[in-house]
């Protein structure tokens, strides 16, 4: 005996495995440096002359509470809810582009919003939401707003 | 085509647990050793804590990295994000600790690999359609780029691989989550490949006759250029061990899939050559023909697929070529059945002056003829193989007969209760239109019931036969590590003794089972097994 033993296979597994508090560290790590990254987050600023940017104004203006600039936003034509004020009062929500489709003329844009009154044991409150938008003289106007006015009758307007 | 994937990978997946809880019940029916116990619930558990920890920390990497943010923080995501963090990855973390654990007692507890199956299933499918997603939002026209999503799947994927090499699954369903992963990887790379077909031949078509739509090629390329590598890398290795029966009941399932894909794309080229030229009114060529870059896309793409797994069956009958085999006959039989009835109400529906339905009876025709072809092939190949009382005993011809006299038979009941329903109600009074609404319950009801008589039929004869067969009883000894389901494969008459080797180098695999059995033919027998395989020599007649 030389005092120097070999080693065996099992001690060099040993050695290579990796120590029991590696990965939950690495994954409290990332979860707090995404929860801070999330929490200093900005809206991105949109051009207010393009389709999206036009929603980001409107749901802006919601938001602030300020249903008439909001009302601003809304195509003259087309089914138009009875009353500026939503039912709900102020919305309090964060919202997501998904997606923008259309033309020159006309648009699509789709946004995800999460709001944050809402009881989540009652239900769902992460939501897409369509917003129909048509090309006018003074920009990109809205039609048939229905969120966050479900709950009015719209009224026709015929131009 | 979402909806349709995940229930097809659902399906396979269900039926594969099933199979490997088979297979363990039977191993503990027969006195083996007990593991442990399955320890299923934990796993279970730890994979629906590790599945929504996964998911929740991609909706928080979601909402705090990727997306266009138009108003407010993401508060409401990121809250409900930690929560979900904060419940699943405690109870996560500590029943992985407990059954890693637990695995150094009892390495052969089946919720290791059922639990790396489930982790496999989720991530990978969710790691496509985020490929899938991503390729779509860079080369298309979505405005939100998840790229977060790839790299938490993905990263989750590459996890369970990670874990999965350094502790091997052991036990009758070790080979589940490879498996699992071929298959995931399979569906995707399919995908991508037909998709990118599509694209090429889609562009051939409109060069030469003009297409109208000519698909994007971006995200099935890009499926296409991930999903082929993770396939090689799940399904191309050498397994470890000899055939088992989920391996054999993969094979048996990819080649029936990607066989009726390759059937009906090409029945689907000849209908479309018939209808032009039989046809009445046909539209112009261009027209007439504007899906052929689709159907030879799947030809394509399905053809390569099914003759790279048809090669791996075996060509002995053994539980995988049957397998395959009567799935066959069953997709033959089962469409054979529905488009005769399609056939007959399509035939004798009155047409309006001038309504066309020429193109359809051809096409019905075309079905039903290829449908006959297709079960009459795989079933005569049923009738020819021997030995019979082999093949009479096999447990997929018992699953087609069965099987098929139990659909098909209840088709049939439902269909004749509909007839009767209309004759009584005629009798009652209401006679107007009677004939028009009997012509499908009837053609149903007689189609199905032929089927099913058949199939009766043919299970009193197997039955009949096997009685008839005297065999004289034969004793025979094993000597291998382990039996496999040897002693179920061989008639009543045998007496089978098992002495059992020391090492694990004598496995009796499903091929193996049926060889011995094949080769003993009812003859009293030693048989040898060890690494090379099997010998056998003859013993005294008791």
């Amino acid at each position: 005996m030389t005092g120097l033993e070999p080693a065996t296979m099992s001690d060099m597994d040993e050695a290579r495995r990796v120590p029991g508090w590696v990965f939950p560290a690495i994954g409290v790590a990332t979860v707090v440096l995404l929860v801070v990254i999330g929490l200093n987050r900005e809206p991105e600023q949109f051009d207010p002359d393009t389709a999206a940017g036009t929603v980001q104004s409107y749901i802006a203006a919601l938001t602030a509470g300020d249903f008439d600039t909001a009302a601003a936003y809304w195509s003259d034509d087309g089914c138009i809810p009875e009353s500026d004020q939503p039912t709900g009062g102020v919305p309090d929500i964060s919202a997501t582009l998904v997606r923008v489709d259309g033309n020159d003329d006309e648009a699509t844009v789709v946004i995800g919003i999460t709001d944050n009154k809402a009881d989540p044991v009652d239900g769902i409150y992460q939501h897409d939401e369509w917003f129909s938008l048509v090309h006018q003289d003074d920009g990109w106007k809205i039609r048939q707003p229905a969120w966050p006015y479900y709950d009015q009758i719209c009224e026709e307007v015929m131009t | 085509m979402r909806a349709t994937l995940a229930a097809v990978i659902l399906l396979a997946v269900i039926v594969g647990l099933i199979v490997a809880a088979a297979r363990i019940w039977r191993r503990r029916a027969q006195g083996g050793e007990v593991d442990g116990g399955v320890d299923i619930i934990p796993y279970l558990l730890l994979a629906l804590a590790v599945g929504t920890a996964g998911f929740t920390l991609a909706a928080l990497a979601r909402s705090s990295l990727t997306g266009n943010q138009l108003a407010g923080r993401p508060t409401g995501e990121i809250a409900g994000a930690l929560a979900g963090l904060v419940v699943s990855a405690p109870i996560a973390f500590l029943l992985w600790r407990r059954q890693a654990a637990r695995r150094k007692i009892y390495p052969e507890a089946a919720g290791w690999p059922v639990y790396l199956t489930l982790i496999e299933l989720a991530f990978l499918a969710a790691f496509f359609f985020s490929v899938w997603d991503l390729a779509g939002a860079i080369f298309g026209e979505g405005a939100g780029a998840n790229w977060t999503d790839l790299l938490v799947y993905g990263g989750i994927v590459a996890f369970n691989w990670w874990s999965e090499r350094r502790e091997p699954a052991r036990g009758d369903a070790r080979d589940l989550p490879r498996l699992t992963g071929s298959g995931v990887a399979l569906i995707a790379l399919a995908i991508g490949l037909i998709g990118s077909l599509t694209w090429l031949l889609s562009l051939a078509y409109d060069g030469i006759w003009g297409l109208d739509n000519v698909p994007e090629p971006a995200t099935p390329l890009t499926l296409l250029f991930v999903a082929g590598p993770i396939w090689a890398y799940r399904w191309l290795p050498p397994w470890e061990d000899e055939p088992g029966s989920l391996l054999n009941f993969y094979l048996g399932l990819t080649t029936t899939v990607t066989l009726t894909m390759v059937i009906g794309a090409l029945l689907t080229v000849v209908v479309m050559v018939i209808t032009f030229f039989f046809g009445e009114r046909p539209a112009p060529a261009s027209d007439h023909f504007s899906d052929l870059p689709v159907t030879l896309a799947v030809l394509l793409g399905a053809g390569p697929l099914w003759w790279h797994h048809v090669r791996r069956l075996a060509r002995e009958r053994t539980g995988a070529r049957r397998g395959y085999e009567y799935a066959m006959a069953a997709v033959g039989l089962a469409t054979l059945v529905g488009s005769s009835v399609a056939l007959v109400e399509a035939a004798f529906t009155p047409t309006l002056a001038g309504t066309d339905n020429a193109a359809t009876l051809l096409t019905l025709g075309c079905i039903v003829i290829t449908a006959g072809w297709v079960w009459l092939y795989f079933w005569r190949r049923a009738q020819r193989a021997s030995p019979r009382q082999q093949e009479v005993r096999a447990l997929p011809r018992r699953f087609y007969l069965v099987g098929m006299a139990i659909v098909l038979g209840l088709t049939a009941a439902g269909s004749l209760i509909a007839v009767l329903v209309i004759v009584f109600r005629a009798l009652l009074g209401e006679v107007d239109g009677m004939g028009g609404n009997l012509r499908l319950p009837v053609a149903l009801t007689l189609v199905s019931g032929l089927a099913t008589w058949h199939l009766v039929d043919q299970l009193r004869d197997d039955r009949a036969g096997t009685a008839a067969t005297t065999v004289k009883p034969f004793s025979v000894t094993v000597i291998c590590s382990h039996p496999g389901n040897l002693g179920a494969m061989f008639p009543r008459e045998a007496r089978v003794r098992v002495i059992y080797r020391d090492d694990n180098l004598a496995v009796i695999d499903e091929d193996m089972a049926s060889a011995i059995v094949t080769a003993i033919d009812g003859r009293s027998s030693f048989v040898w097994v060890d690494q090379d395989g099997f010998r056998i020599a003859p013993a005294r007649e008791r």
